[in-house]
């Protein structure tokens, strides 16, 4: 232990640099590297049901709208609409967002340290489709949809650059806006086919009876100032009583096709009034440290540089050959130790 | 304030071995100036003398004297230190007569530190300019032979005569003690080792490898090695840690 710690201090340089600058360097670089902006944007969501499903209402409309974001986000259609929607395309072709890392560009520098560079985040020069691949990732991880509450509903974007963050969320909401209301207009125009084709048929039905009524009446025609017999008075009252049932069914009908094209109609005309946009993304008022990140960065740097100072002084004592001290005449010369003169100048031969 | 070396040398002896009485060794009496010079005040150090008391006793418990060398693998190692404080501890502590022999000729520094005149010293007794004692200064109790001045060393002691200087210092004198120049960068310094009785090697602490040292001293006969005089050693850690370690 002795001789680890007499070189420890003879060289205080080689513990000092890496134990301690060097855990000081990672901290610092940590906490630039971990500063990042979180942009979002509050949307108000209040989902119907054209067609009335039962237990629908028994989720909560913002958790219901948070799930499918964040399901359809997953989506390589979804995200490339985003992309093309917050205007990144041009970036992500050019390789300039998400960017490469700067460990990645200094390898990519080199032939030989070249393919090391994907290790590290890829090279973005010549290679679009790594970069689209890579631009989708960084979205998908970087975007989100959390509840709040029962109807409010933030799409964030947490990451490094402010502008992208607040185009990708505009981006995001703007996109799944405009499906979701592609998708009730959808559904809307197929309540109304169905209604329409009930309508129809209940219609037929009811002509068809009216005609029966009418072909009856005619066959029997009643007598006047006597009244009809027994047996054609039964046959007809059936007839009227079946013409009854038939002209409910088709005015039933008639009303839930009035029905659905005044819901459908409020449906396309809200402009998405249960998915309001109530506050779009901004720039954020402040920057916000992943302390966690930064400070385990900063653990690892510790346990690294205390590490690789303490190997640099065990090698270093390892491969010390300088006599020092008495007992190194005996043990490094196999000579005989007659006297160890202090150190008492500073010149002299 | 640090013993100047009028005050710690003893008075000097006559070098009751040396042959010819009447080639008595010049006197030079030790400058005051040379207290300012800071190689001076280590060798006159009490912390040095302590620390080198042992290789003194030991080098005195020569029954017969002799010729030892203080060598060292590199320049810079505090060869001169050692040996001029040795010599003069040496010289101190006993009746014997004791000689201190510059043979860094490629850059001799006890002429320096001793302040001793300008005047012939080994090179040129190697060269038969001059006879040996004439050439020898006193310091104290303690007999000095500078360097001199020659080009090529390496020439100069690998000649018959630097044998027979060496053994007439071992006849001539109870001990003698010759500062080599560094073993690694020149070869007369392995040259004398092999005539001398024993060497003591001195390595700079926290400076020198050991590959090094131990590549100089399979230059001489390791048998010859006396042992090392770690030089400026450091207290590195603080006594509190150094006992809990």
């Amino acid at each position: 232990m002795k001789p680890y710690v007499m070189t420890a201090l003879r060289n205080p340089l080689l513990w000092i640099v890496p134990a301690v600058l060097l855990p000081l360097l990672v901290a610092v670089g940590a906490v630039m590297t971990s500063r990042q902006v979180e942009v979002r944007a509050s949307v108000w969501t209040q989902r119907s049901s054209l067609i009335d499903t039962p237990g629908v209402w028994l989720k909560v409309p913002a958790q219901t709208e948070a799930d499918a974001f964040n399901e359809r986000l997953g989506t390589e259609s979804f995200q490339a609409s985003i992309l093309t929607a917050a205007g990144l395309d041009d970036r992500v072709q050019n390789g300039t967002w998400p960017g490469e890392s700067s460990l990645a560009s200094l390898l990519g520098k080199s032939a030989l340290t070249k393919p090391l560079a994907g290790f590290f985040g890829g090279v973005s020069s010549g290679n679009v489709d790594s970069n689209h691949r890579r631009a989708l990732d960084a979205l998908k991880s970087s975007l989100k949809a959390v509840p709040q509450g029962d109807s409010l509903l933030y799409i964030t974007y947490t990451g490094s650059d402010e502008a992208t963050g607040i185009a990708l969320v505009n981006g995001a909401v703007d996109v799944y806006q405009r499906e979701t209301l592609g998708l009730s207009s959808a559904d809307a125009q197929a309540v109304l086919d169905f209604y329409a084709k009930q309508v129809a048929e209940k219609q037929q039905v009811l002509e068809d009876q009216d005609a029966n009524l009418r072909a009856f009446e005619a066959e029997h025609p009643a007598a006047v100032g006597s009244p009809r017999p027994p047996s054609e008075a039964q046959q007809l009252g059936q007839l009227q009583s079946i013409y009854n049932i038939r002209l409910s069914e088709y005015e039933l009908a008639i009303n839930r096709q009035g029905d659905a094209q005044v819901r459908a109609q409020a449906a396309l005309t809200s402009s998405g009034a249960d998915f309001q946009v109530v506050d779009p993304a901004h720039a954020p008022q402040g920057t916000t440290i992943k302390l966690r990140s930064a400070a385990m960065l900063t653990f690892v740097g510790i346990v690294f540089g205390v590490g690789l100072g303490g190997l640099l002084i065990v090698l270093r004592t390892w491969f010390d050959e300088t006599v020092r001290r008495g007992e190194d005449v005996r043990r490094l010369l196999g000579l005989d130790l007659l006297a160890a003169l202090p150190n008492l100048e500073k010149g002299g031969k | 304030m640090r013993p100047t070396l009028e005050e710690t040398a003893v008075p000097a002896k006559p070098l009751t071995l040396l042959g010819k009485r009447a080639e008595r060794p010049q006197e030079t009496s030790a400058p005051a100036l040379r207290e300012h010079d800071p190689l001076f005040a280590l060798v006159t150090s009490p912390t040095v003398r302590r620390a080198l008391q042992p290789v003194a006793e030991r080098l005195l418990g020569q029954t017969q004297g002799g010729v030892f060398c203080v060598a060292s693998a590199e320049p810079g190692e505090g060869r001169t230190v050692v040996a001029a404080t040795l010599s003069l501890m040496l010289s101190e502590s006993t009746e014997k007569g004791v000689l201190l022999v510059d043979a860094h000729l490629r850059n001799p520094s006890v002429r320096a530190l001793f302040g001793l005149p300008d005047s012939p010293g080994l090179a040129e007794c190697l060269r038969g300019e001059c006879r040996f004692l004439p050439a020898v200064s006193t310091v104290g109790g303690l007999r000095v032979l500078p360097a001199g001045r020659d080009e090529s060393p390496a020439r100069l002691f690998s000649t018959p005569a630097a044998k027979r200087l060496v053994e007439q210092l071992r006849d001539t004198c109870n001990l003698t003690l010759i500062d080599l120049p560094p073993l690694t960068s020149s070869s007369e310094a392995a040259t004398l080792c092999d005539w001398s009785d024993g060497t003591i090697m001195v390595v700079r602490a926290n400076s020198t490898r050991a590959s090094t040292v131990l590549r100089a001293v399979e230059m001489i006969d390791r048998r010859k090695v006396v042992g090392v005089v770690l030089n400026r050693e450091r207290q590195e850690l603080p006594r509190w840690l150094e006992r809990l370690l």
